[in-house]
C-alpha cells in the first residue's frame, strides 16, 4: 500500500496536506517548539483492541515526561483513567474542536488556548472530519495524527503502516521520550 | 401569501343556449375559513419572515464547519482553494460555502418530501373528489394538521385544501434552491437560517404526505394498539411467489395488494418490501411483510427470493437493475423520478408488458399508473416464479464456494479502505479460507449493504455476497415483529402527557428517526430505544430506525413493540410509521402548545416555536442518518428548537451547531411574567451535535432533555437519569452538574449526599425557575409597569 493516500480511498484532501512524520525524532522537535500541547483522545483508544495497550503507554509517557493533558471524547474516561492515566478532561468531538478554534478559549485549565494538538483512537473518517475543522477554524494551530493511516488534514501524521511497522514506531517514540526526559533529569541534576 | 379567492355556486340558470344545474365552482382557497382562532403575524411565511427566530437560536448554537476538503468545486470560476481564510473567485469564504453545501442538502431533501406528497395527492384526486375529508384520527383528533396549522395558518378540511399548501412549499422551495446559486446569498447565518427554512417546509411536505394516504387509503388512524407485523429475512416463505417493493411512495404497492385481492390471490403470493414503502404498505395491509431497512437491498435481493422487483422513489438502489437481471427477476419503475432508462410501457396493453417482462425481452419496464403497476406485477410475478425455478437465481455462494472465494483474497485492505465502517475484511477472509466463516459472519452484523468492497476486490471475491453466505443462519433467523405506524398522536393522548412533559416529570420524548447507516449495526438503535423507554421516557420511532428497534428480541424472546406498549406515554415505543410520518412528531410538539397550554397555532410559528424550546423536553436521534432527506427532518427540528443526536457518520453532514456551556451569557432567557433577564444553565446544551459511540448518544440524550421550564422535580428527575447513565456509561461523575442545578430542590433526592459536596465547591446556587421565553414579544408586563 501506498503510505501517503487517505487510508479511505475515496476522501481527498485538498490543497494542503499533512508532513508525513518518518522518525520520532520529528515528534519530539515539534514538541520542543509548542509552548501549550494537548492530546485528545477517542473512543478507539479502548475498542480496538490491536492499539489499546500501546496508545495507553503512549500517552501515559507523554503526560509522564512532558506534562501535556489528556482530554477523552465519548465514553473511555473512565477506562482509560483504570489504565492509570489521568484524564484532564472529557468533552464530545465536536465539543473539543468547536473550543480549539476559539481564540479566547481559556483551556482545560484556566490558562489559554492550545497551540498543538496531538491526536489518537478516532475512527478516520470521523478524525478526517475533526481535523478538517480544526485546520479550517484555526489554522495557526498545529495537529498531530497519531494513529498509522495517513491523514492529510493534519498538519503531521504517520503514513499508512502495518499495524507491527507502527507498534514499533510508537516504541521508539515511547524510548525517545523516556531517555530524552532522564537526560534532562540528569542533567537537572548535575545542575 | 396572499390567495385570491372565488366560489360561485347555481342552484339552478337558465339561459337560451340552455341550462346548468347545480353548477359548483371553486378557484384558490378561502383562507381561515370556519376557524376562528386568531391569525398569528406569519400565515405562510417567506424565510425572511423568521429569519429573527433563527437568529435567535444560531446566535446560542454557532455552526462548526466540518469541510470534507479545501476547495469549492461548484461552478466554472472554480476549483477555488477556501483553504485558510482564502476566497474564491466569487468571493465566498468557507464557512459560507459550507452552509451553502448544507442548505443544498436541506433543499434536496424537503423537495423531495414535498414532490412525494405532491406526487400522492395529484394521484388521489386523479382517483377522488376533492371534497373527500381529511382525517387521521376520526373524533380522537381534532387538531389534524399542526405543521399546516402553524406553518401556513389554514385549517386544511379536505385533500383539495392541500394543493394550496403545496403550492406555497413548492413557490419557497425554488427560493430557497435559487439561493444557493453562485453570487447570491454571502453570509453564513443566512444560509443557515434559509437551512432551517427548508426544514420546516419539509415538515409541512411530510404533513401533507402523510394525512392525505391516512385519509385516502384508511391507513391506521392514530392507533395506539396498531397491529404487529412481520419484519426479516426469516418471515418469507420463498414457495410463493414473491414481490418486492423498495421506495417510500406507496400507491403502487398498494394496487398490488388491491389487485391480489380482487382475483383472490391474498395468502397465495408474497408481498415484501424494503424501506418506507414496507412500511406504509404493513399500514394498508398487515400481512404484508417488512424484509428491512434499506441496507438489505442486496443482500436480500441477492438471496434470489424475490420474483419481481418494484421500485418507486427515494433511497433506492440505481444498480438495482443490474441486480435484478443477476437473479433473473424483472424490474418494475414506477416513478418519474426513477425511470431507470427504462421503456415507458403506461400506455401498452399488460398482456404485453406481462408477456416481455416473462420472457426477458426486456430486463423491465416503466408504468406511471399504479394501478396497471398492480395487474403487471401480480401476473408477472405468478408466472416468474415458474420460470424462474429453473434457473439459478441466487448469486450467494454456498459454503463450499465461499472458502474457494477466500483463498483467492491477497490481504490487499482494499475492501477495508472502501468500507465505510471499515470493517476487517481480509482478516475474516483469511479465516474463512480454513473454513472458520464466523468473522465473516460478524461483520454481517456492522455491514452497511452499500456493496462497495465488491467493486474494489481486485480478485474478483463477491464479497458483500460472501458476507450474507457466511451469515447464512443469522439471515434465516431474522424473524422479529414491529407495530404498524400508527400516524398521529391522539388529542388526549396529548392532554394526558403535556403537563408531565412541560414540568419535567416525564424526562422526555425521545425520536428515533431516520437512516440505516449504523456504525455498529441496527442493534444499538434498539438498545437505546429500550434504555430510554424503560426509563419512562416516550420513545417515538419512524423509518429504518423503527425497522433497526424491530430487529432485536429480548431474553424473554420479545421483540421491543412487543415488551413495550405503543401509547404516546411515559415508558412507550411509539411507531409512527415511514418518513413522512415524521410529522406527527414535531405535531406532537406542537400540540402540546396547542392543546395542554393553549397557544394559537395559526399562523404563530415563533411563538409556539418558543414554547417547545423552553419546555418541550424533546430530542431527535438519527443513528444512521444517511440522506438529504435527513438532513431536511433535522432542519425542521431544529427550527422548533428540538436538539437532533447524529450517530458517527453524520458528521459528514459537515456543520454541526454547538452551544458553550462554558459561556454563561450564552444562557438567558426572559422571564415572560417580568421581563427580567435570568441565568437557566445550558439547556439544551446542543441543537446538532455528532455522538461517537452509542454510550455518548445515551448520555447526550438524557442530557438535551433539559429545558428552562423544568420544574424542580422535574429537573431533578432528569438529572437523576444524566448522572446514573454517565457514572454507568463513562464509569466517572460528570463534570458540568452544578450548570444545571438551579437551587438545592433541583439536586436528585438519591444522590443528595453524593452531589453536595461538589455542588458547595462549585458554588452552590439559588435561582428562580422563570416563566422562560427567548421573544419579547412573550413578555406579559414590561419593566415599568406596563403589561
Amino acid at each position: 500500500m501506498s503510505g501517503q493516500d487517505s487510508w479511505l480511498r475515496a476522501e481527498m484532501g485538498g490543497t494542503k496536506q499533512a508532513s508525513v512524520i518518518s522518525k520520532p525524532e520529528v515528534l519530539i522537535a515539534l514538541l520542543k517548539k509548542s509552548k501549550r500541547p494537548l492530546i485528545i483522545i477517542g473512543h478507539e483508544t479502548i475498542s480496538d483492541s490491536v492499539r489499546t495497550d500501546i496508545l495507553i503507554r503512549m500517552i501515559s509517557e507523554f503526560q509522564k515526561t512532558k506534562g501535556i493533558p489528556i482530554l477523552s471524547t465519548s465514553h473511555i474516561a473512565g477506562q482509560v483513567m483504570e489504565r492509570g492515566v489521568k484524564i484532564s478532561g472529557v468533552l464530545g468531538s465536536m465539543e473539543i474542536i468547536d473550543r480549539l478554534r476559539d481564540p479566547t478559549w481559556k483551556g482545560l485549565d484556566g490558562k489559554g488556548q492550545y497551540d498543538l494538538v496531538l491526536s489518537a483512537g478516532f475512527s478516520y473518517s470521523l478524525g478526517w472530519l475533526l481535523f478538517s475543522g480544526l485546520k479550517q477554524g484555526a489554522p495557526e494551530t498545529k495537529i498531530i495524527s497519531l494513529d498509522p493511516k495517513y491523514h492529510p488534514h493534519a498538519s503531521w501524521s504517520y503514513a499508512n503502516m502495518k499495524t507491527d511497522s507502527w507498534k514499533a514506531e510508537i516504541e521508539r517514540l515511547i524510548e525517545l521520550l523516556h531517555t530524552e526526559n532522564t537526560q534532562q533529569k540528569m542533567e537537572e541534576a548535575h545542575v | 401569501m396572499n390567495r385570491k379567492s372565488i366560489h360561485i355556486r347555481l342552484s339552478e340558470a337558465k339561459s337560451s343556449a340552455g341550462s346548468v344545474k347545480d353548477l359548483d365552482i371553486q378557484i384558490g382557497k378561502i383562507k381561515g375559513e370556519q376557524w376562528d382562532e386568531k391569525e398569528g403575524p406569519t400565515p405562510f411565511p417567506d424565510h425572511a419572515a423568521l429569519r429573527t427566530w433563527d437568529r435567535t437560536l444560531l446566535s446560542r448554537y454557532k455552526p462548526l464547519y466540518l469541510p470534507f476538503c479545501d476547495l469549492c468545486c461548484l461552478c466554472t470560476y472554480g476549483k477555488c482553494d477556501l483553504s485558510g481564510g482564502k476566497r474564491g473567485a466569487c468571493g465566498i469564504g468557507m464557512e459560507a460555502q459550507q452552509s451553502r453545501i448544507v442548505l443544498l442538502a436541506a433543499c434536496i431533501g424537503a423537495a423531495t418530501h414535498i414532490s412525494h406528497g405532491r406526487h400522492l395527492v395529484d394521484h388521489l384526486l386523479e382517483k377522488m373528489e376533492r371534497r373527500t375529508l381529511i382525517d387521521v384520527g376520526g373524533s380522537n383528533v381534532d387538531v389534524e394538521a399542526p405543521m399546516i396549522r402553524l406553518v401556513c395558518g389554514m385549517k386544511p378540511k379536505t385533500l383539495g385544501d392541500l394543493e394550496t399548501v403545496l403550492d406555497y412549499l413548492e413557490s419557497q422551495m425554488t427560493e430557497l434552491l435559487a439561493a444557493a446559486h453562485t453570487g447570491q446569498e454571502s453570509d453564513p447565518l443566512d444560509f443557515e437560517s434559509k437551512v432551517f427554512h427548508a426544514g420546516m417546509l419539509d415538515h409541512v411536505g411530510l404533513e401533507v404526505a402523510d394525512i392525505a394516504q391516512i385519509s385516502a387509503f384508511d391507513l391506521p388512524k392514530a392507533e395506539p394498539d396498531a397491529p404487529l407485523v412481520d419484519l426479516g429475512l426469516g418471515t418469507i416463505n420463498a414457495e410463493k411467489p414473491v414481490i418486492l417493493v423498495i421506495g417510500h411512495n406507496v400507491p403502487p404497492a398498494i394496487d398490488i395488494i388491491k389487485y391480489s385481492r380482487e382475483h383472490d390471490l391474498s395468502g397465495k403470493i408474497e408481498v415484501t418490501g424494503i424501506c418506507c414503502t414496507a412500511i406504509d404498505l404493513t399500514r394498508f395491509d398487515p400481512s404484508a411483510k417488512i424484509v428491512g431497512p434499506i441496507s438489505w437491498q442486496l443482500r436480500y435481493i441477492r438471496s434470489g427470493v424475490p420474483d419481481l422487483i418494484v421500485v418507486d422513489e427515494q433511497c433506492v438502489r440505481a444498480d438495482l437493475l443490474i441486480e435484478a437481471g443477476n437473479i433473473q427477476a424483472p424490474l418494475i419503475a414506477t416513478s418519474s423520478k426513477n425511470c431507470a432508462g427504462l421503456v415507458d410501457r403506461t400506455d401498452d396493453n399488460p398482456d404485453d408488458i406481462v408477456a416481455d417482462l416473462i420472457s426477458g425481452t426486456v430486463p423491465g419496464v416503466l408504468i406511471l399508473d399504479p394501478l396497471k403497476v398492480g395487474e403487471v406485477a401480480v401476473r408477472t410475478a405468478l408466472a416468474s416464479h415458474e420460470t424462474r425455478k429453473t434457473k439459478k437465481t441466487s448469486s450467494i455462494p454456498t459454503a463450499e464456494e465461499l472458502i474457494e472465494f477466500a483463498k483467492r483474497c491477497g490481504g490487499c485492505m482494499e475492501c477495508t479502505r472502501a468500507c465505510p465502517n471499515e470493517t476487517p475484511l481480509p482478516d475474516a477472509m483469511k479465516q474463512a479460507a480454513t473454513g472458520d466463516l464466523s468473522p465473516l459472519a460478524d461483520i454481517y452484523d456492522t455491514c452497511i449493504g452499500c456493496g462497495r468492497c465488491d467493486d474494489v476486490c481486485n480478485k474478483e471475491i463477491p464479497i458483500h455476497s460472501s458476507l450474507v453466505a457466511a451469515a447464512r443462519e443469522k439471515v434465516l433467523d431474522e424473524k422479529y415483529s414491529v407495530r404498524a405506524g400508527r400516524g398521529a398522536i391522539q388529542d388526549i393522548e396529548i392532554r394526558e402527557v403535556g403537563g408531565p412533559i412541560v414540568l419535567g416529570e416525564i424526562p422526555g420524548v425521545v425520536a428515533f428517526v431516520g437512516c440505516a447507516n449504523f456504525p455498529n449495526g441496527a442493534s444499538e438503535v434498539a438498545e437505546m430505544a429500550r434504555e430510554f423507554a424503560k426509563r419512562r421516557y416516550i420513545a417515538v420511532a419512524s423509518g429504518c430506525s423503527a425497522m433497526a428497534i424491530g430487529m432485536y428480541r429480548n431474553e424473554d424472546g420479545q421483540t421491543p413493540y412487543e415488551e413495550f406498549h405503543g401509547r404516546f406515554d411515559a415508558g412507550g415505543i411509539v411507531n409512527v410509521g415511514s418518513c413522512v410520518s415524521n410529522a406527527h412528531i414535531a405535531g406532537a410538539a406542537i400540540k402540546i402548545a396547542s392543546i395542554f397550554a393553549k397557544r394559537n397555532l395559526r399562523g404563530n410559528y415563533e411563538e409556539i416555536a418558543d414554547y417547545v424550546y423552553n419546555r418541550v423536553g424533546a430530542v431527535g436521534v438519527a443513528w444512521g442518518a444517511m440522506s438529504q432527506k435527513a438532513a431536511a427532518i433535522a432542519a425542521g427540528f431544529w427550527r422548533l428548537g428540538i436538539p437532533v443526536i447524529v450517530g458517527p457518520h453524520g458528521a459528514k453532514y459537515r456543520r454541526m451547531l454547538l452551544g458553550r456551556k462554558d459561556h454563561d451569557e450564552d444562557w438567558y432567557v426572559f422571564d415572560s411574567r417580568t421581563g427580567e433577564k435570568v441565568q437557566v444553565g445550558p439547556v439544551p446544551e446542543h441543537l446538532f451535535v455528532t455522538a461517537e459511540t452509542k454510550e455518548e448518544a445515551m448520555v447526550l440524550i438524557a442530557k438535551l432533555c433539559t429545558r428552562p421550564n423544568d420544574t424542580s422535580r422535574g429537573r431533578s428527575m432528569k438529572l437523576t437519569h444524566y448522572i446514573d447513565l454517565y457514572k454507568r456509561l463513562y464509569g466517572i461523575m460528570p463534570d458540568d452538574i452544578h450548570l444545571f442545578i438551579r437551587s438545592p430542590a433541583d439536586i436528585p433526592i438519591t444522590m443528595k449526599e453524593e452531589l453536595l459536596p461538589i455542588l458547595q465547591e462549585k458554588g452552590l446556587q439559588d435561582r428562580i425557575i422563570p416563566d422562560p421565553t427567548l421573544l419579547k414579544s412573550q413578555i406579559r408586563k414590561q419593566k415599568g409597569g406596563s403589561s
